[in-house]
């Protein structure tokens, strides 16, 4: 760059001086042809004086000739003439002189030729002449005469010649000085034609430097980048030269550079690809599971060998074809599942990964084979582009699960059969029924009777604890009292325990639980007869309950020998007592705290153990609490508030009663003054309201109730001795006469609460926390009053709080089934009334029809969309006689 | 408590002569026993005992089989049934509550207990 403004420069230098050169040269021509005018000027004076000098010659010599007067006229004006063309010829010859002068070369020729011409001339006119003209007038001789005209001849001669002279000089001055000026010219026209070659030559140059430094450096690139657009990703430019075209050939080779990186990176990811590929056949190929892709609409987009060895079908067969078609992935018992029940299906539709071992596929014969199964939904970029089934036979582990089942049914009944006969036999001998024995006889016996006791133990423990963790045996929750299984445990070994010197210490806990009574007086009794076992003789062993949250956690704590603290875990596993012997010594079996364990997790809690060897251990386990639990006194019912305002004291306690007993919470106000500040303190959901008061009336109580803010919303029950027509109260929602007919005050009330929506309070049972959310947000946008329980547990609770009079539930809960809620529900008193909307996604057997009792619809999952669900409660709302409460 | 006489149903002879043995030597009834469900029937039949005790798990005919075909036959129908099995599972001993029998005693039996329990069971004794 700096190169080509240098150049530039450089170019501008010269083309300014070429133009200056030729400028200045015609400068000088112009000079030089205004000189030649004015000389010329000078000379044609100069001709003029001459013919001047000639005239006053032929008047002077007129004169001396004649001496006539006439000549002497003549002679005057010649004088005159001449002194003017002298003078304008000095003036002429000054001005040229002058510029000579300045220029200061070339002085003197002319001017001292005109100069000694104009003396002759002036010396001619001024002194000859006069004297002449003078002698003239006074008359000369002929010689005289003849004399004066030969001197003026002479004189005026030399005169001219000078002047002549002078001329000639001028007109030599001018040729000359044209010459010189043309000289100069061309002189300077031919500096300034070589400056302007000069530039020309420059310009070439710069040209050709361009073409070097700049089209070259940018063709190669050009090049180049054709090189690389055909593949050559190592083509480099040579990254020559300075500024620009060095940046771009750097940028260039960078960007190749990184071109060729990126294709080296590519390369070895497509090898990475191939192999991973190769991997991903290799595993399909010689996985034993069946596994196939689903693409997004639920097409099989690939399937291994085994899915087809499984199924029977040809790889080729099933490739694009629906799965659920293909497969007819079908529930257990064989029956078709509609594609819109299909778990799989619904994983492509939901995105959550499943795991079913409940169903069976087809095989191509239409045979069908139980698998397991897990589908995974594969997420592309958030959306769900696919699922991929893994699944296997599992036909043979069935059959093992069954033989299992029966082996367990086959040694409770085989292994016991003659237990049954050897304690038996044992017991009798032992007893003394045939006779007294030998001491040490007595004694064989009674080890012989004592270990087949703990044989028995045995074979139960293994069997429940066998069953329990096979999922076989089922909790069988229901409300429990913690004080009642901690008395019903330390029943069972109260009497150990004071055989074994132990004192029991009971420290219970008033809180209820949801579980299986039996099973957590199992846990507790296991626990404690440990506790017993390990205590030596006159210390303490403490059983305790505590609250926690949401918890109640149980404490077994003895002042035994402790446990190890590595053996704090291990003591949980099957056999794993601290010391093998113990279970000889102690007649246990090794399985009691396993089983313990079991039970505990299956209710949803922990259990751990505590110990300083030394002082003792404490085995500790939590249980779920229910909600505390309203005490059903009859004045403080759960259900909707009332709020009941009469100034007969008599009257205000018999409804009171009655209301209670139909478990409505009631307020009750004396004044309408008390029952307008209740009611915006209580904000109850009915108010019973008398007309006839002294004070306030029940028309000024009601029109008060009406303006406020906060109870005009409350609907008002007005009760009254007036007949009605005779007494509208505005605002009052409803109507009853005194004295009270108690069926017409309850359906006035419960019509005044339906109608003001304190009746429509729905539970919702499911444990699918997005349909359960689907469902409260279709009830509460109806305008009912909705709850929503995710378990049995919740339910209960929920219950309890909300007093609905609608239940929804769906039967398959994670904490035990619905069975048992509505087992729970149809033993409390209130509740048991409630109507009960069950969804299901199974069929009921005709046992489990029955076991949901009467008032119960039953309704398939699946067969109705969420709305058209909550349409038919609402429906069932609409033809509802309103429910009493309490019925 | 004596003179009253009880029916032993069970197929396992040694169980039999073990809980015959008890019922006389510590409860001192009377004991009849019968090696099926069959045979247990008609012996009831004809010598109307004042209690039977009946095996659940028999060959052809088992305990609730046999029970159901009592409580069916007017003429043996009143007689009370105490139930001895060896099964533990709690759906099992709900079945058997709801077949109505009068009593369950579990097998193993501390030969012992046997007769007391029995007696218990029946409000024979206290």
């Amino acid at each position: 760059m700096g190169r080509v403004i240098g150049a530039a420069a450089a170019l501008g230098v010269l083309l300014a001086l070429a133009l200056l050169l030729f400028l200045n040269a015609n400068a000088g021509v112009r000079e030089a042809e205004l000189r030649a005018e004015r000389s010329s000027e000078v000379v044609s004076l100069a001709t003029a004086l001459q013919a001047d000098v000639l005239q006053l010659q032929n008047s002077l010599r007129g004169l001396v000739l004649t001496g006539e007067e006439a000549f002497l006229a003549d002679y005057s004006d010649a004088r005159g003439l001449v002194a003017i063309s002298v003078e304008a010829l000095r003036r002429a010859e000054r001005l040229d002189g002058t510029e000579d002068d300045e220029e200061g070369e070339d002085d003197g020729d002319g001017g001292t030729a005109l100069v000694t011409a104009v003396a002759s001339i002036e010396a001619y006119r001024d002194r000859f002449a006069p004297v002449a003209a003078r002698s003239a007038r006074a008359g000369v001789s002929r010689r005289r005469q003849a004399e004066l005209t030969k001197e003026g001849r002479r004189r005026v001669s030399v005169a001219i010649d000078r002047l002549d002279s002078f001329a000639e000089q001028q007109r030599e001055e001018v040729v000359a000085r044209r010459e010189t000026a043309r000289a100069s010219a061309l002189r300077q026209e031919v500096l300034g034609g070589g400056t302007l070659a000069a530039c020309l030559l420059l310009v070439a140059l710069a040209a050709l430097y361009m073409a070097r430094s700049v089209i070259a450096p940018i063709r190669r690139v050009a090049y180049a980048a054709r090189a690389l657009k055909g593949g050559d990703l190592s083509t480099r430019v040579p990254e020559r030269g300075t500024g620009e075209p060095r940046e771009l050939a750097e940028g260039f080779n960078a960007m190749s550079a990184s071109l060729e990186r990126s294709d080296d990176e590519l390369r070895e990811q497509n090898v990475e690809l191939q192999r991973l590929f190769r991997q991903q056949d290799s595993i399909l190929n010689s996985a034993g599971d069946g596994i196939y892709g689903l693409d997004s609409e639920g097409r099989i987009r690939f399937v291994n060998p085994a899915a087809g060895d499984l199924t029977g079908h040809g790889i080729d067969e099933l490739v694009g074809r629906s799965a659920h078609e293909a497969l007819h992935h079908c529930a257990g018992e064989g029956s078709a599942h509609p594609i819109e029940e299909c778990p799989i299906t619904a994983v492509l539709r939901e995105g959550e990964a499943h795991q079913g071992a409940q169903d069976a596929y087809r095989r191509s014969d239409d045979t069908s084979f139980p698998v397991e199964y897990t589908a995974t939904p594969i997420e592309e970029e958030g959306e769900i582009s696919g699922a991929v089934v893994v699944f296997k036979d599992i036909t043979e582990r069935r059959a093992v699960d069954q033989m299992k089942d029966e082996f367990t049914s086959v040694v409770s009944h085989e292994l016991r059969t003659p237990l049954t006969s050897i304690r038996g036999s044992l017991g009798l001998l032992a007893g003394g029924v045939l006779g007294p024995l030998p001491d040490k006889a007595q004694r064989m016996l009674d080890i012989a009777v004592s270990n087949t006791d703990r044989l028995v133990r045995l074979i139960n423990d293994i069997l429940d604890i066998e069953r329990m963790e096979s999922g076989l045996v089922t909790m069988e929750r229901q409300e429990v009292a913690v004080s009642d299984v901690m008395r019903a445990a330390t029943d069972v070994v109260g009497p150990t325990a004071a055989e074994a010197q132990v004192r029991l210490d009971v420290e219970p806990l008033e809180a209820t639980l949801w579980a299986d009574p039996d099973r957590i007086v199992q846990t507790l009794t296991n626990l404690l007869s440990n506790a017993v076992k390990f205590s030596p003789p006159g210390t303490t062993v403490s059983i305790t309950a505590r609250r926690s949250g949401e918890e109640a956690v149980f404490a077994v704590a003895d002042q035994g020998r402790g446990v190890p603290e590595d053996k704090l875990e291990a003591i949980f596993d099957r056999f794993g007592q601290v010391d093998a012997s113990d279970s000889r010594d102690k007649g246990g079996t090794g399985l009691g705290l396993a089983i313990c364990r079991s039970i505990v997790e299956q209710h949803g809690g922990r259990i751990w153990a505590e110990s300083r060897p030394g002082a003792g251990a404490t085995f500790s386990f939590t249980l779920p609490v229910l909600a505390e639990h309203e005490p059903e006194d009859s004045s403080d019912g759960t259900g909707p508030a009332v709020l009941v305002c009469d100034d007969d004291p008599s009257v205000r306690e018999v409804v009171a009663g009655l209301l209670a007993q139909r478990g409505y919470r009631v307020i009750l106000a004396a004044s309408g003054a008390e029952a307008l500040a209740l009611a915006v303190d209580e904000r109850p959901a009915a108010i019973l309201l008398d007309l006839l008061m002294p004070g306030m009336s029940g028309w000024a109580t009601a029109a008060s109730l009406k303006e406020r803010l906060e109870t005009r919303d409350i609907p008002i029950v007005v009760a009254s001795v007036l007949p009605a027509a005779e007494s509208p109260v505005p605002g009052a929602q409803e109507r009853v006469a005194k004295p009270f007919h108690e069926a017409s005050l309850f359906e006035a009330l419960e019509r005044a609460l339906v109608a003001h929506g304190e009746a429509s309070r729905v539970l919702v049972v499911e444990d699918d926390p997005d349909l359960g959310h689907v469902l409260v947000e279709i009830f509460e946008r109806r305008g009912l009053t909705v709850a929503h329980a995710q378990s049995g547990r919740e339910a209960i609770k929920e219950s309890q709080r909300l007093d609905p009079n609608l239940l929804i539930l769906d039967l398959g809960l994670p904490d035990g089934d619905g069975f048992s809620v509505i087992d729970w529900l149809r033993e409390h008193e209130r509740l048991g009334a409630v109507p009960i909307m069950v969804y299901t996604a199974r069929d009921l057997t005709h046992d489990e029809r029955a076991r949901l009792g009467p008032r119960t619809d039953v309704f398939r999952k699946g067969t109705l969309s969420p709305d058209e669900f909550a349409g038919r409660v609402l429906d069932l709302f609409e033809h509802m006689t309103p429910q009493p409460v309490g019925a | 408590m004596a003179g009253r006489c009880i029916l032993v149903i069970d197929d396992e002879d040694d169980i039999r002569e073990v809980a015959q043995l008890s019922l006389e030597a510590v409860g001192g009834y009377e004991v009849l026993t019968a090696a099926s469900g069959r045979e247990g029937l008609d012996t009831a039949r004809s010598e109307q005992p004042d209690a039977i005790l009946l095996d659940w798990m028999m060959p052809d005919m088992d305990g609730p089989d046999t029970f159901e075909q009592l409580r069916s036959d007017a003429s043996i129908r009143d007689i009370p049934v105490v139930m001895l099995t060896a099964k533990v599972q709690a759906a099992d001993r709900l079945r058997l509550a709801d077949l109505g029998v009068n009593a369950v005693l579990s097998k193993p039996f501390e030969p012992m207990e046997l007769a007391n329990q029995v007696g218990r069971a029946l409000g024979w004794v206290r």
